[in-house]
């Protein structure tokens, strides 16, 4: 239940993108994908995703990391390692906030969720750029 | 109507329902003030192993059921005893014989273990908790969760640790003496310290020796410390703490006046000795007190002792020496800076169903006589804990505890005004060169949240002080309470609130207030939620964790002096100190001694204005509070202060803990003012005495 909770204010910024998302998904059903309307969709829902797996990413170790690490993921914080890794943990992509040795505070999806929905941003700005250029020449 | 009313009381204490049968068990439990239900300051979790005794072993001959109140306490550690010497096979005396001791060494446990033993060592687990904010539950496998608690506890009572049920922690579970022939490198004793018997102590280990700083008229035991002693000491490579002692035997020795004079004698004789600013002075309570005396004398007797040194310009720091409830008690009520426990009288009421205090600095285990060639001396075995109070090493040293602290801040703020880089003032460089690796550098999201919340800092500045040699320092003393402050958490709390003041509505919370009381809060409120289990209230959690001497939280009593110390200080920059001048003025003039009363009336001066404040920290939509909720609270996975307040009876919970916050800070004030108080009325009537006497001299 507290657990749950918690994720409420992460739900709320999942609403960002939500609706984006819903037309997506409608347009691909309907088979008119390939439209501006559809791919500037599609790139507002891949970037809003994209920027919110960051963030989540980033986030994990709160403001203070061997806090994090000793009270809220119950692991040893190994500051000779934090030390020695330093430069790491201010690295934008991929994200990583270890502990220790072994246990990362950043979960495992986010970087490859990160990569992915950068890709769909990607080929939906391309996407975006071919249909609009299209609809441009169109006589 | 009568069986029924038997049957439950019957499944209250945890045994059979039958058939209603009152037994002269039964009968007994039914004539006793004992409670089978759980009452205020109990836990179900306690509660449980209470009834799960009694289901055992009610029908034993040796064992007596006993309450299932869910509070840990004489009667239930007794109970434990009993089963654990059942399980052994022996006949039961509810004491730590060499029998129970030998059937221990024989039952050692492991992680994979199972089994009643299990069962036994992990309720004596629950009855020992918490640990700093470790908790655990009665199981029957040995598993790696109660391994991890046993660590903790290890670590916590300066045992080896290795997360197993060996020898050492079944005996420091059960007794207050632990194993009372454990390695320990602390000692204590009435007899004189000669260059020998210090070389016998030193090639034994003991590495700390505690010495009487009086022997009162009368007596015959000529403890106090020797002309050239404490030097003898010195050379042999020990350490000393100091004792003071006057009868301490009975109840009637310990009022106020009469700790008042004690104190008096103890400071001036501390002083003859030598013994530097800052110093513990540990008072003894050298009997097994009830909890009627301690709240009748003992806690007064204390409370004389802080005026009475108060009075001599606090030059020594009081500690306390004697059972483990009158540790707990002395700290909670009276800010005594170590517990000196006596846990060798493990038989003592105030040592039996009381966990070690958190403040623990010696736990004494043992007494013996020491031969060495033709001399022979009693000596006390005592566990000094790492990190604690670490004795002196010298003595008639110029500086105080906080001198070190304020040279450092001089030589920074001399580099600051060398840089002069005309964009911060000086004194805003000290704050962010101190604060800027914990609060700003750590990793990506520590460094952009506190950019966030009070903005970046002058990484040139950084590296221009750090060519220079500068370091950042981490701990120096209070010279008030003798607890140890945190640096980098002082200055990050006054940085925060010199560029980001207070609005004009002392209702409101800013950014400044999350790099101190306001992200204190936050956090505070985290472990309020993962801790409901136990405290259902919030305000009983303030109550008991929330800034409370001697008790280990993430809201303790260090953390609420460098919120208070770190807003006054960023007050006083604004106001046109330089920072040297602030930290001079409130630590060596008597700016500490008010500290509460001052934080509390300029940063919110009313209960309601501060109740409504922590509210808004915890609920305001504002972006850079919402921010730090989400990093502070949302990220440790418990939900937000405004998603419970909309759910049914959240309001009034969250109402009830942030009600808890203005009382901890009410309670602290008004310790701060009593003892102010009394230190006055007592300069005034000592004042007036010497009149009378000048007076009566003409």
């Amino acid at each position: 239940m507290e657990y749950a909770a918690s994720l409420i204010p992460f739900l709320v910024l999942l609403a960002i993108p939500a609706f984006s998302v819903w037309r997506v998904v409608k347009g691909l059903r309907a088979g008119d994908w390939n439209r501006p309307g559809w791919f500037g969709h599609a790139a507002w829902a891949a970037g809003c995703l994209t920027v919110l797996a960051w963030l989540r990413g980033l986030l994990s170790g709160g403001l203070d990391s061997e806090r994090a690490c000793t009270d809220w993921h119950h692991q040893p914080f190994d500051a000779a390692y934090r030390e020695a890794h330093r430069e790491e943990w201010f690295r934008l992509y991929p994200l990583t906030n270890k502990c220790n040795a072994h246990y990362d505070l950043v979960p495992a999806w986010v970087n490859p969720a990160i990569a992915v929905f950068f890709l769909l941003f990607v080929v939906s700005v391309v996407g975006l750029v071919w249909t609009t250029t299209l609809r441009l020449k169109r006589p | 109507m009568t069986v029924e009313a038997v049957k439950s009381l019957r499944s209250n204490m945890g045994i059979p329902e039958g058939d209603g049968t009152v037994n002269a068990a039964i009968a007994r439990c039914i004539l006793n003030m004992d409670a089978y239900v759980l009452l205020a300051g109990g836990t179900e979790k306690v509660r449980g192993i209470q009834r799960w005794l009694n289901g055992r072993y009610w029908q034993r001959p040796a064992y007596t059921i006993g309450p299932c109140d869910g509070i840990y306490s004489r009667s239930v550690q007794q109970a434990l005893m009993i089963a654990i010497q059942y399980e052994l096979g022996l006949e039961p005396t509810g004491n730590f014989g060499p029998g129970t001791q030998a059937g221990l060494r024989a039952n050692q446990l492991r992680v994979g273990d199972s089994g009643i033993f299990v069962e036994l060592f992990s309720a004596a687990c629950v009855f020992n908790e918490p640990v700093d904010d470790y908790r655990t539950n009665q199981r029957s496998v040995y598993d790696d969760q109660l391994a991890e608690f046993v660590r903790a506890f290890q670590r916590f009572s300066q045992l080896t640790v290795n997360g197993n049920g060996d020898y050492q922690t079944w005996c420091q579970l059960l007794v207050s003496s632990g194993d009372p022939d454990r390695p320990a490198t602390g000692s204590d004793t009435r007899f004189e310290i000669t260059p020998s018997r210090a070389r016998w102590l030193w090639d034994n280990g003991y590495r700390i020796v505690g010495r009487y700083l009086y022997d009162p008229p009368g007596s015959t035991l000529d403890k106090e410390i020797k002309p050239g002693e404490l030097q003898t000491i010195f050379d042999a490579g020990l350490r000393v703490f100091p004792i003071y002692q006057d009868n301490g035997r009975q109840v009637s020795d310990f009022t106020y006046s009469i700790g008042y004079q004690h104190a008096l004698n103890a400071h001036d004789l501390a002083v003859g000795y030598g013994f530097n600013k800052g110093t513990v002075i540990y008072f003894a309570v050298d009997y097994d007190a009830t909890q009627d005396e301690i709240d009748s004398n003992i806690v007064p007797y204390f409370q004389g002792v802080v005026a009475g040194l108060a009075s001599r310009g606090k030059r020594y720091v009081h500690g306390v020496y004697g059972s483990r409830n009158v540790c707990w008690n002395v700290t909670q009520k009276t800010f005594a800076r170590y517990s000196f426990v006596s846990g060798m009288s493990w038989g003592f009421s105030g040592n039996l169903g009381f966990t070690l205090p958190p403040n623990w600095s010696f736990n004494q285990i043992k007494e013996f006589t020491v031969t060495n060639g033709s001399d022979s001396f009693d000596l006390d075995r005592d566990v000094w804990r790492a990190g604690s109070d670490p004795g002196v090493a010298s003595v008639n040293d110029p500086a105080g505890p906080a001198d070190a602290f304020i040279d450092y801040i001089q030589r920074l703020y001399d580099i600051a005004v060398q840089y002069n880089n005309g964009d911060r003032s000086p004194s805003q460089l000290v704050m962010e060169y101190i604060r800027h690796k914990e609060y700003g550098n750590k990793d990506l999201a520590n460094q952009l949240g506190w950019w966030y919340l009070i903005g970046g800092y002058d990484t040139d500045f950084v590296a221009y002080a750090n060519s220079r040699g500068m370091y950042i320092m981490k701990t120096f003393q209070d010279p008030f309470t003798g607890y140890e402050l945190g640096v980098e958490h002082l200055m990050a709390t006054a940085n925060g609130h010199l560029v980001r003041p207070q609005g004009s509505n002392p209702r409101d919370a800013n950014g400044g207030d999350v790099a101190g009381w306001a992200g204190d809060l936050m956090t505070f409120y985290v472990d309020w939620r993962t801790s409901e289990e136990q405290y259902a209230s919030g305000r009983q959690f303030c109550q008991e964790r929330l800034g409370v001497p001697g008790v280990n939280s993430s809201f303790g009593f260090n953390d609420l002096i460098e919120d208070a110390d770190g807003y006054l200080i960023a007050r006083a920059v604004r106001s046109g100190k330089t920072i040297v001048q602030a930290v001079r003025d409130h630590y060596l003039g008597g700016g500490g001694l008010r500290r509460f009363n001052d934080y509390f009336a300029q940063r919110w001066t009313t209960a309601e204005n501060c109740k409504i404040a922590a509210h808004n920290a915890l609920t305001a939509f504002e972006p850079t509070l919402f921010a730090a909720r989400l990093q502070l609270i949302s990220m440790a996975g418990v939900m937000l202060p405004e998603v419970m307040a909309n759910l049914p009876e959240g309001a009034d919970k969250l109402d009830d803990f942030e009600q808890g916050f203005v009382d901890a800070l009410l309670a602290r004030m008004g310790m701060e003012t009593r003892m102010r108080s009394t230190y006055q009325a007592n300069q005034r009537k000592h004042l007036a005495h010497a009149m009378e006497q000048r007076s009566e001299g003409r």
